[in-house]
């Protein structure tokens, strides 16, 4: 029983010893020049400013839920739509009940208001940059 | 493919009970999205009705063990009574609720609908007779949990509490779910049913004992047992009164439940089992003896210290999760039959402690101990209901509780060599009393503490508080129908 697990000792031992050895060969053959610049957090190209340990709006965790629930919901609709012609209107009606659930969290998140940038209230416009409140 | 199909759809018919409170749950949301509908008043009353429907479902649903959903579901007796407890308890808690000090109007269409979700899970948690519903369930009643904890927003002890009850059930869960993967390799099978033939025929006895222990981590978890009982009085004492009242019972039960079903279907293997695991049923036994009588004891010991009367309830509530425990130790049918008996005893005797605290709070802003001082005489009525409740859970005559732990006792005495666990149980009994005692001294041997607020108690409170004392105290002497119905549920 515990022999089958060798072959992933073995894995192990080889992954190890593989970045082992790419990381000394490069160090033996690359140039070093080190500067400031390259310690900098990288940023798509950008000039990194301020710290990283801020605190951004609330409001962007309720797009991310948001977004996911939508990503999860496409996710079921590809296998849905290849067995969809084999099951037939079984398929289709299940669907639709799955879909008009989603669609009444997605009611409840817009008629609760989380979905404007401007808070409804009137207390202005939401802080939409990263500086946070 | 075909059959499978139609397999689902014959199932459908039995999850009803659950359909109906899905359905629920998305009519309360949509009632609350339309101006016209979006009043507390509507939620509740959309909520009861559901509650009440699926449970009419749960009755309907014709008797006899059936698997639904390939194996997922079994819709047993043993289930049934439970999803009714489950649904019972829910509709006192909602009532309860519109009426609280400490519940948020505004957002009780939300509290509404979490309060169905997790009754939901309950119905799910009673009835799963596999690995990964066991799981779905277990996650759906502690998120709803979560979001009920969290309910007073601008509160910040709600907000640690829920905080801390997120990162200990999420700890719990993954090691439950840790466990499950271990027993899913070893055995291949996710199914309880199947899992101990598949264990008998594993060799890794290391492996086996983990998957199992762990499995065994979170449902102790759930019902708030020593070792993982941390979560609890915290909770409870941040948590809104009226949903520390629901998660010490709702999810308790369900947990009872889902722990009942996993060890007779998937550890107990019945005497003279053809079937034998490298680790075989007694050694479970032996750990769940030896939890029930670390957590009675260690729950009634912190009990005694307590200055704060949820926190207190809390305790007792461990406490109890102990002496339920303690009938699962005996396989026998009747060790089943008595701790359900003792859920539904437990159920209504402690909502009963708990809406005492809920209907005073309104009054006294205070959960402190020393604030009941004098209130035999400041509120009569709401101090000799609260001494009904305290008897019970004490187990004293003539209350429910006395002929819970009865049967309790005796289901444990019929186990062969647990007679020492009867001694501790009662010793805890002896335990409990004095801290019990302590809540009656301060309300009747005490005087009123100088400008103490003056009493009022909600007229619906008041109503709930009879319903559930007068059976408290009619089932402490005429129990005979609601046993025969429990025994005759039967095991799952």
């Amino acid at each position: 029983m515990y022999l089958h697990f060798g072959a992933v000792l073995v894995f192990l031992l080889f992954s190890v010893a593989f970045v082992a050895i790419i990381y000394g060969i490069s160090a033996l053959f690359r140039p070093a020049n080190p500067s400031a610049e390259k310690l900098t957090t990288y940023e798509c190209g950008e000039i990194p400013f301020g710290g990283s340990w801020i605190q951004f709006n609330l409001r962007y965790y309720l797009i991310a839920l948001v977004f996911l629930i939508f990503e999860v919901e496409v996710v079921f609709l590809y296998p849905w739509a290849v067995v969809l012609r084999t099951i037939g209107a079984f398929a289709f009606w299940e669907m639709i009940v799955f879909l008009a659930i989603l669609l009444v969290g997605f009611a409840y998140v817009w008629r609760k208001g989380d979905l404007s940038w401007f808070t409804p209230s009137g207390s202005g416009h939401t802080d939409a940059t990263f500086s946070g409140k | 493919m075909d059959s499978i199909q139609d397999h689902i759809i014959s199932s459908v018919h039995a999850f009803a009970p659950e359909g109906v409170l899905a359905a629920t749950l998305l009519l309360i949301i949509v009632a609350d999205l339309l101006p016209a509908t979006s009043r507390p008043g509507v939620s509740l009353g959309l909520a009861l009705g559901g509650l009440a429907a699926s449970a009419a479902a749960v009755v309907r649903l014709p008797a006899g063990e059936t698997l639904i959903f390939a194996g997922m579901l079994a819709t047993d007796g043993f289930a049934a009574t439970f999803k009714l407890v489950a649904a019972a308890v829910a509709a006192v808690v909602l009532v309860v609720s519109y009426r609280a000090t400490d519940v948020d109007r505004e957002h009780f269409a939300e509290y509404c609908a979490m309060a169905v979700a997790l009754s939901m899970g309950a119905y799910v948690m009673a009835a799963a007779a596999n690995l990964l519903s066991m799981f779905l369930a277990f996650e759906l009643v502690s998120m709803s949990s979560y979001i009920l904890t969290a309910h007073l927003k601008e509160d910040s002890k709600s907000s640690e509490a829920a905080l801390k009850y997120v990162v200990f059930s999420a700890s719990s869960s993954a090691v439950m779910l840790y466990g499950m993967s271990l027993v899913y390799g070893l055995t291949g099978t996710l199914v309880l049913q199947s899992i101990m033939p598949g264990l008998a025929h594993s060799t890794a006895p290391l492996a086996q004992s983990v998957g199992v222990l762990f499995i065994l981590a979170g449902l102790t978890y759930k019902i708030a047992a020593v070792p993982y009982h941390f979560w609890c009085p915290d909770v409870y004492e941040g948590a809104p009164a009226p949903v520390a009242a629901f998660l010490s019972v709702g999810p308790k039960a369900a947990g009872m439940a889902m722990l009942a079903r996993f060890l007779n279907e998937a550890l107990f293997l019945p005497p003279g089992s053809p079937i034998r695991a490298g680790i075989d049923f007694g050694n479970w036994q032996t750990a769940i003896v030896l939890v029930s009588a670390v957590t009675m004891t260690l729950g009634n010991l912190s009990a005694l210290r307590q200055t704060n009367v949820k926190r207190l309830l809390a305790y007792s509530s461990i406490a109890h999760a102990g002496y339920m425990l303690m009938a699962l130790a005996v396989i026998r049918p009747f060790g089943v039959a008595a701790m359900t008996f003792y859920v539904v005893a437990y159920a209504i005797m402690n909502l009963g402690a708990f809406l005492v605290v809920i209907a005073l709070g309104k009054s006294m802003r205070s959960e402190e101990l020393d604030s009941y001082a004098g209130l035999g005489a400041r509120a009569p009525v709401v101090a000799v209901l609260m001494a009904i409740f305290l008897f019970s859970l004490a187990g004293m005559p003539p209350t429910m509780g006395f002929i819970g732990k009865l049967y309790l006792f005796w289901a444990v005495l019929e186990g062969r060599g647990l007679a020492w666990l009867a001694v501790v149980a009662a010793l805890n009994t002896v335990i409990a009393l004095y801290y019990y005692a302590r809540i009656l001294r301060q309300m009747f041997f005490l005087p009123a503490r100088e400008g103490a607020a003056e009493i009022r108690v909600e007229p619906i409170h008041y109503v709930v508080l009879f319903l559930l004392a007068i059976p408290t105290l009619v089932l402490g002497v005429y129990w005979g129908p609601l046993w025969g119905a429990i025994s005759a549920a039967g095991t799952p």
